[in-house]
């Protein structure tokens, strides 16, 4: 196993980004909440994603379930988790200097442990404001919905 | 009267069907202690226990206030709520988040007559809140932060592309600018 090298990531590609079942609006059609394209405290300042070339949504919902859950050692239950999708040239033309870089990871390389996965699709998002969560609403496409969600009732009319 | 209640989800259903009581509205059964006291006076008004204030609504506003009072249930997140390393909500975030409801939909009420539609009241992972509003034209979030100086931080937009962003302390002070907005793109 190599350490894998940080890579470009093209407009034209997909990123993937869980959103837990607390973090749903459940008054906006289950559409995610605001809060779930808050960054994440566990990993730093920035939006954690999956990149479309090393992932899928099936399998980022796998990989949630061999996370060990905040300051614990048991697991995370991926059944709690859906997948929402965004084409990363979206994100980019929410014109807010948002950027999204290839950050892979492969903690204590070259050993990986238990709970704590390596990722090569991980992707950051990187920027956080009000209106960049607000914006993520809009362009947001759900991969694995919340089985509460109904597409015929989806109404968003801003499409950035 | 009063009448207890101690199952949340029949909140709604007993709030609409009792007209000319007072209701003590219970989270859970064994929370009684922190009982929620709605009060429909005669006056057509509404009581709401935010924190040690009560704040007072006209019956016009009975939505906002229901929304309110049910989005207490997130004082009850424990820290990684979200499998995240999520914090828990603080009361005082709570509260500033309800008083700054409160604040707004009534003295847009009283000043013009119109009702602030309710918003989605949502926990975020770093303690914060959201309050966020779609309607066909318009959209808008309010971050209530978490810190110890409250503050609200927000972001708005309409359909033609203008916009509206700041920040603000929330200090019981109506920023007329603000409710102006919320008034002209939120209210019905």
């Amino acid at each position: 196993m190599e350490e894998w090298t940080i890579e470009s990531v093209p407009d034209n590609h997909v990123l993937f980004v869980r959103v837990h079942n607390q973090k749903l609006d459940k008054k906006n059609n289950f559409l995610p909440s605001t809060a779930a394209f808050k960054n994440t405290p566990e990993h730093g300042p920035d939006l954690s994603s999956d990149w479309s070339k090393y992932s899928t949504p099936k399998q980022n919902r796998e990989q949630i379930g061999r996370e060990y859950r905040t300051g614990k050692t048991d697991f995370k239950n991926p059944d709690d988790f859906y997948i929402a999708s965004f084409l990363i040239g979206d994100i980019i033309s929410l014109n807010l200097k948002q950027k999204v870089e290839h950050s892979p990871r492969q903690e204590n390389f070259p050993d990986e442990r238990v709970g704590f996965p390596w990722n090569r699709a991980h992707c950051s998002i990187i920027g956080d404001a009000e209106e960049r969560r607000l914006k993520m609403i809009g362009i947001a496409k759900w991969e694995i919905p919340p089985p509460n969600y109904n597409p015929e009732s989806d109404s968003r009319l801003f499409s950035h | 009267m009063n009448i207890a209640i101690k199952k949340r989800n029949r909140l709604k259903s007993l709030a609409i069907k009792s007209s000319v009581s007072d209701k003590i509205l219970v989270r859970t059964d064994s929370d009684i202690a922190e009982a929620i006291k709605i009060s429909i006076h005669p006056s057509e008004t509404l009581s709401l226990l935010i924190g040690d204030s009560t704040a007072i609504f006209p019956n016009a506003l009975s939505e906002i206030v229901k929304d309110i009072n049910e989005s207490r249930a997130m004082l009850d997140l424990e820290f990684d709520w979200d499998s995240s390393g999520g914090h828990a909500i603080p009361p005082k975030v709570w509260e500033n988040a309800a008083m700054f409801l409160a604040t707004y939909s009534k003295w847009i009420y009283e000043n013009e007559q119109v009702v602030l539609q309710s918003p989605s009241i949502n926990p975020v992972a770093d303690g914060s809140i959201d309050l966020t509003w779609y309607t066909n034209t318009a959209r808008m979030l309010i971050n209530i932060k978490n810190s110890d100086n409250p503050e609200a931080h927000f972001y708005g937009d309409l359909q033609n592309d203008e916009s509206i962003k700041g920040n603000f302390s929330i200090d019981g002070e109506v920023r007329a600018y603000f409710a102006q907005w919320l008034r002209k793109n939120l209210c019905r």
